[in-house]
């Protein structure tokens, strides 16, 4: 079907043939008009021929018939003339007769054979037209020469001088003829009426074909212009049904674009799995909207909804306000649309929606606006809305995966320069503390946090603290970069705790997901060890025995405490050596390596973080250039710590030292990396004496030295490695 | 609202309690089409110079001390300039960018901000 419009009907071209079609019927027209006054004409001209024609040929006739009747009355008379001759009466009368008709007689037809004026039946003279007819002709000269010698025996007896026997002799004459006369006069008349029927005809038949002309032309005139008119109207007619059909086919073509069209959008609303919307000014949903709106939604029968409505009952109230005054932004006219667009808040905006089952489902929409301008104003707003709830999720667990990569590099890079049995070492003790911490953190004590609970949760915080402080200084130790920072953390954490002025159930929520961290940093460490291992065996050789006389666990805390020593030293700029005996690790006995070990840790690094700097910097500080142990400071923390009786007079020096095992009790105001967390000594106490059953003495001369001595009870089973 | 003539060498007010914010901007806009530029330390400072020196771009930080960057832009609104108004903010809360722009601010650009970045957001404004 064509979806072109009719042919131009103004083209000149259309003019051109259309002209043609106008001249045509005035032509025919004008031709019927000739015909009927050419018809109407040659009508008048034989009707008056036929009139004459019939009146002169009904005189003919007439005449003819009187010929007729004239012989017999002519004979008559002779014979009466004769008859009264005879009887000798008077012929005179029949004498006139005789003269009159046989006058008439005579006349007449010499008219009939050469034309000329005869008396009428009708007593008017007749302008008799000669015999055109060779029968009439040949029947009037037969007659005629009968009757000439019949007229001159006549013509003596009308002149009167006849003798009887001559007159006899005519009578005789006449009788012999008449009858033949009579003959001739019938055949006249008959001849007459016959060629007066041929003229008639020859006239009549003329005006018949011409009326009949006439009258089919008068008949075609109304006919033709009847049927140009229904030619024309029916042309019209066709025009009409053309343009009707060319329209309705530039419709149906339309329409049928215009459904396709519409059936298109409406499989894009069906299939596209995007909520697509139109909002108004008031924030209306217009009536198309894809289908998946309504999945996104959760919601049917969307259109005509306010969608800020809809929204405040999905997002936060904060949330909800600064969508609302977005929307108004999207409707400003005064605001540039880039600069709107460019600050959607709703790029990925985390919903809740009422789970029927109870409680909410959580998901992510990323909302996308574009204006829609009416005459320079914002009409209308497109909304595109998707759930990106996967994409969230997708990028949240690459962040996660990239942290534990991350995480895992970490550890690796920070194990590979750790000596094996040193790294098994170390993940023991982590695992051994995060055993401890979870025996603290055993439920049933948090579920109540009853005034009294108080004191026994602070008490188990601090078990934790300890534990994750030991399993620090093991990773300071180390150098396992990665566990001292997660230790630190979690210290930092529970120093938050213990500074709180009362502690809930919901407070340990934080140690226990930080203690399961720590577990999962374990179990990377473990495997990461293993692998570390199977590289190095199928690579090079074995770490080549150590050529000392030490075993190869105490010469490793040696070094080790020897590093952390320099770390130490290096992180706080202060110059600072270690000494060690190694054979006094060496001859340690078996089951105390362990202790040993961690309590060596906690000194090295208080005696570091604690002890004296360099004079040069001592000066540059403002402080005595002579170091000394802080008594007075180390007593004002015990009393405020409630350590100490208030009225206590002046404690004596190891009174005070024993201030320092408390836990969480620090002389310094911060905590960093090395110190202020009051736990290192609290862990050394706790290992020597609450767990090994030993003791601790310290000596020190104020602004010289320190001496802490540690002494344990002997193992049962002392063992020389 | 009329825009300024952007054939002619425009002024700048580069508003930011950042030294390093305020040297960042300058130094990049002098390069461009502004012919004078001044810096303010924070809303008061800008406010003061405003009337005087007539700028077409004022660059706004939000958190600032003694008059934040949104309580400006009310003013200077107020004040029916027809300068333009570029928020510069580190406040990634997406209600800051739209509470700024409710305010009567033209553009939002999010720190931290590179010579591209800032050139392309006081384009895109001065070009509508």
């Amino acid at each position: 079907m064509s979806t072109k419009a009719s042919p131009a009907d103004s083209s000149p071209a259309a003019d051109a043939a259309r002209r043609p079609r106008r001249l045509l019927p005035l032509l025919v027209y004008s031709l019927l008009a000739l015909v009927v006054a050419g018809s109407a004409l040659g009508i008048a001209h034989f009707t008056r021929r036929l009139e004459e024609a019939t009146t002169e040929n009904n005189k003919r006739i007439n005449l003819a018939g009187r010929q007729r009747a004239l012989s017999q009355r002519m004979t008559k008379a002779l014979l009466a003339y004769e008859r009264d001759l005879r009887a000798g009466a008077d012929p005179a009368a029949a004498l006139a007769e005789l003269q009159k008709i046989s006058g008439l007689f005579h006349v007449v037809l010499r008219g009939f054979e050469t034309g000329g004026s005869v008396p009428g039946a009708d007593g008017k003279d007749f302008d008799m037209p000669a015999a055109q007819d060779p029968e009439e002709q040949r029947v009037i000269r037969e007659a005629l020469s009968l009757w000439l010698p019949l007229q001159e025996r006549l013509s003596d007896i009308v002149q009167g001088g006849a003798a009887p026997e001559a007159v006899a002799t005519t009578v005789e004459a006449f009788r012999a003829r008449n009858v033949a006369i009579f003959d001739f006069m019938n055949e006249l008349t008959n001849r007459t009426e016959f060629t007066a029927r041929a003229q008639i005809a020859a006239a009549a038949n003329p005006r018949t074909a011409l009326i009949s002309v006439a009258v089919l032309a008068v008949f075609l005139i109304p006919g033709f212009h009847l049927g140009d008119r229904a030619r024309r109207a029916r042309l019209r007619a066709e025009k009409a049904l053309h343009q009707l059909e060319s329209a309705h086919s530039a419709l149906s073509t339309q329409s049928t674009a215009l459904a396709a069209a519409k059936a298109e959008t409406d499989r894009i609303m069906d299939t596209v799995q995007e909520g697509l919307l139109l909002i108004d000014s008031k924030f209306i949903i217009g009536p198309s909207h894809s289908r998946e709106l309504a999945a996104i939604f959760r919601q049917e029968h969307l259109a005509g909804m306010n969608l800020l409505h809809l929204l405040q009952r999905l997002l936060s109230e904060k949330m909800f306000n600064t969508t609302r005054d977005y929307f108004d932004l999207l409707f400003d006219n005064e605001q540039r649309e880039r600069s709107v667009l460019k600050v959607n808040p709703l790029v990925d905006i985390e919903v809740s929606f009422p789970d029927p089952a109870g409680g909410f489902i959580h998901r992510y929409l990323g909302f996308s606006f574009r204006r829609i301008l009416e005459e320079g104003r914002v009409s209308r707003v497109f909304v595109a809305v998707r759930d990106i709830t996967a994409q969230i999720e997708l990028e949240k667990r690459l962040r996660e995966a990239e942290r534990v990569k991350e995480r895992q590099l970490e550890i690796l890079l920070g194990i590979m320069h750790v000596d094996q049995d040193e790294l098994v070492h170390f993940a023991e003790i982590v695992e051994q503390e995060l055993d401890a911490i979870n025996q603290s953190l055993r439920a049933e004590d948090f579920a109540v946090a009853s005034p009294e609970q108080q004191e026994k949760l602070r008490a188990r915080l601090n078990q934790v603290f300890r534990s994750v402080h030991n399993i620090k200084g093991n990773a300071v130790y180390l150098r396992l970069d990665y566990f001292q920072k997660a230790a630190e953390a979690f210290e930092t954490r529970l120093s938050e705790l213990l500074a709180r002025p009362k502690l809930g159930g919901e407070d340990f929520l934080a140690i226990v997901v930080a203690q399961a961290g720590l577990r999962a940093d374990l179990g990377d460490l473990i495997e990461l060890r293993s692998k570390l291992v199977g590289m190095r065996s199928a690579g090079s050789s074995p770490a080549p025995a150590d050529a000392g006389a030490a075993s190869p666990a105490s010469s490793a805390l040696a070094d080790g405490l020897r590093q952390l020593a320099r770390d130490i030293a290096d992180d706080l700029g202060k110059p600072a050596e270690i000494q060690l005996d190694d054979y006094a690790l060496h001859v340690v006995a078996h089951g105390r390596q362990e202790l040993v070990r961690d309590t060596l840790i906690q000194l090295v690094r208080n005696a570091i973080a604690h002890g004296v700097e360099p004079p040069a910097e001592r000066a540059a500080s403002g402080k005595p250039p002579v170091a000394r142990l802080d008594l007075e400071r180390i007593r004002h923390r015990a009393l405020s710590a409630g350590l100490l009786p208030a009225d206590a007079p002046e404690p004596a020096p190891a009174e005070l030292a024993r201030c320092i095992f408390a836990p969480g009790f620090s002389t310094r105001d911060q905590a960093d990396a090395h110190s202020g967390r009051g736990q290192g000594m609290d862990i050394v106490k706790t290992r020597v004496v609450d767990e090994a059953g030993g003791r601790i003495e310290v000596r020190s001369a104020p602004g010289r030295f320190c001496e802490f001595a540690l002494y344990l009870p002997e193992i049962p089973e002392p063992a020389l490695v | 609202m009329t825009r300024p003539d952007t054939s002619r060498p425009m002024k700048l007010l580069v508003v930011d309690d950042s030294t390093v914010v305020r040297r960042v901007v300058e130094r990049n806009m002098k390069r461009s089409r502004f012919g004078e530029i001044r810096l303010a330390c924070n809303g008061r400072e800008a406010l003061a110079v405003f009337d005087q020196f007539q700028p077409d771009v004022v660059t706004l930080d939000i958190t600032m001390p003694e008059m934040d960057g949104l309580t400006t832009v009310e003013i200077l609104r107020q004040k029916k300039t027809s300068a333009i108004i570029l928020i510069i903010s580190a406040l990634a809360d997406r209600s800051t960018a739209v509470e700024a722009l409710k305010r009567g601010a033209h553009g939002f650009l999010l720190k931290p901000i590179t010579p591209e970045s800032l050139h392309l957001a006081i384009e895109d404004l001065l070009n509508n």
